[in-house]
């Protein structure tokens, strides 16, 4: 009885925590992290131009899966969004690009070898020795 | 027992919430002793107000997003919603930005300050010294998959198309532009000189 009510109350917190949209994406908390206290074309030229950022190729597979290319066709006429839509493309692209060096699962580069299955695995962003000497985990995959 | 344990904690603990005070931070900030460590040293160029508001910003953003965990931590993103339409303060926020970036990338890998998605390098060019000039048959705009030659040389290069590999050597006077910008050897600030070409980050 005891047993079920922690599986309830787990099964609780996590439902309650996904009540944020990008909580199940991979990098979702940077949604939380980017300027939001602007203008409703401010902030929407943040959260598209974020997201497209994270959906190049510089995520890889495994964020394009997550992530599309957003842009507001409707939006284009608007100075505030353009201009804030590409800054936020820049950052997040290398956001991406940054933290998944340091998981060492960034994309090949041409000429590298392809990637081979088993090389990355979900275990690759809890490694504790990873390229660039940040020896905790890498909580913002 | 108890009472030399709860001792003990308590100071580190102390220390902890202490140093996580805005307060502190914000004095540790301005000072050599800087926990970042990183912006030791680091002055925000002359400028006008905005000007050196949007390179605080961007510098900041910056360090956030090349930067590992423990920049990610004291760096934000920021981009101030009533300016950033300013061309001064963009202006700024692109300067600090691309120059917080490659500061942290010079501390991330490994010292050298080279990251293989700016330019990949060929075996050539790690055979030769920092200032050196290629030979003509040596193309290192077409070795990197980011250049453009049709259009600006990729994105370390400027308008011209030309100097595409030379973008981290552009500290060195005369030598076209980059990351930091064109500049000649008359003094100029290496930081905003040659107005808003030559930077990095923008489409």
């Amino acid at each position: 009885m005891k047993l079920i009510r922690i599986i309830l109350l787990i099964l609780t917190l996590t439902t309650l925590g996904s009540c944020k949209s990008y909580y199940f994406k991979p990098m979702g908390r940077i949604f939380d992290k980017i300027p939001q206290d602007g203008s409703p074309a401010f902030n929407l030229g943040w959260r598209h131009g974020c997201e497209s950022g994270l959906a190049t190729g510089f995520g890889g597979t495994i964020y394009k899966h997550f992530y599309k290319w957003k842009k507001d066709e409707n939006m284009l006429d608007n100075p505030e969004y353009n201009r804030v839509f590409w800054r936020a493309h820049i950052v997040c692209r290398h956001m991406v690009l940054g933290t998944l060096k340091l998981a060492d699962m960034a994309p090949r580069l041409p000429g590298e070898q392809a990637t081979s299955l088993g090389e990355h695995n979900i275990g690759s962003v809890y490694n504790l020795r990873p390229k660039y000497g940040d020896m905790r985990p890498i909580g913002n995959w | 027992m108890q009472k030399i344990l709860l001792k003990i904690l308590i100071l580190p603990l102390s220390i902890i919430y202490i140093t996580s005070c805005k307060g502190v931070y914000r004095f540790a900030q301005n000072t050599p002793f800087s926990p970042t460590l990183a912006m030791a040293g680091i002055k925000v160029p002359e400028g006008t107000p905005k000007f050196q508001q949007g390179w605080k910003d961007g510098c900041s953003t910056g360090y956030h997003a090349r930067g590992n965990g423990f920049y990610r931590s004291f760096h934000k993103i920021k981009q101030n919603s009533k300016l950033f339409m300013d061309p001064e303060y963009e202006f700024g926020h692109q300067r600090g930005y691309g120059f917080c970036y490659t500061k942290a990338l010079s501390h991330l890998n490994s010292g050298t300050g080279w990251d293989d998605y700016l330019f990949a390098r060929s075996k050539a060019w790690e055979a030769k010294s920092w200032n050196s000039t290629p030979p003509f048959w040596e193309d290192w705009n077409s070795i990197s998959p980011f250049n453009n030659p049709s259009s600006n040389g990729g994105p370390l290069g400027s308008a011209s198309g030309k100097s595409s590999g030379m973008a981290l050597r552009a500290i060195a006077p005369g030598e076209g532009k980059g990351v930091l910008g064109s500049f000649d050897g008359s003094g100029t600030h290496p930081l905003w000189a040659g107005g808003m070409d030559g930077h990095f980050f923008d489409f």
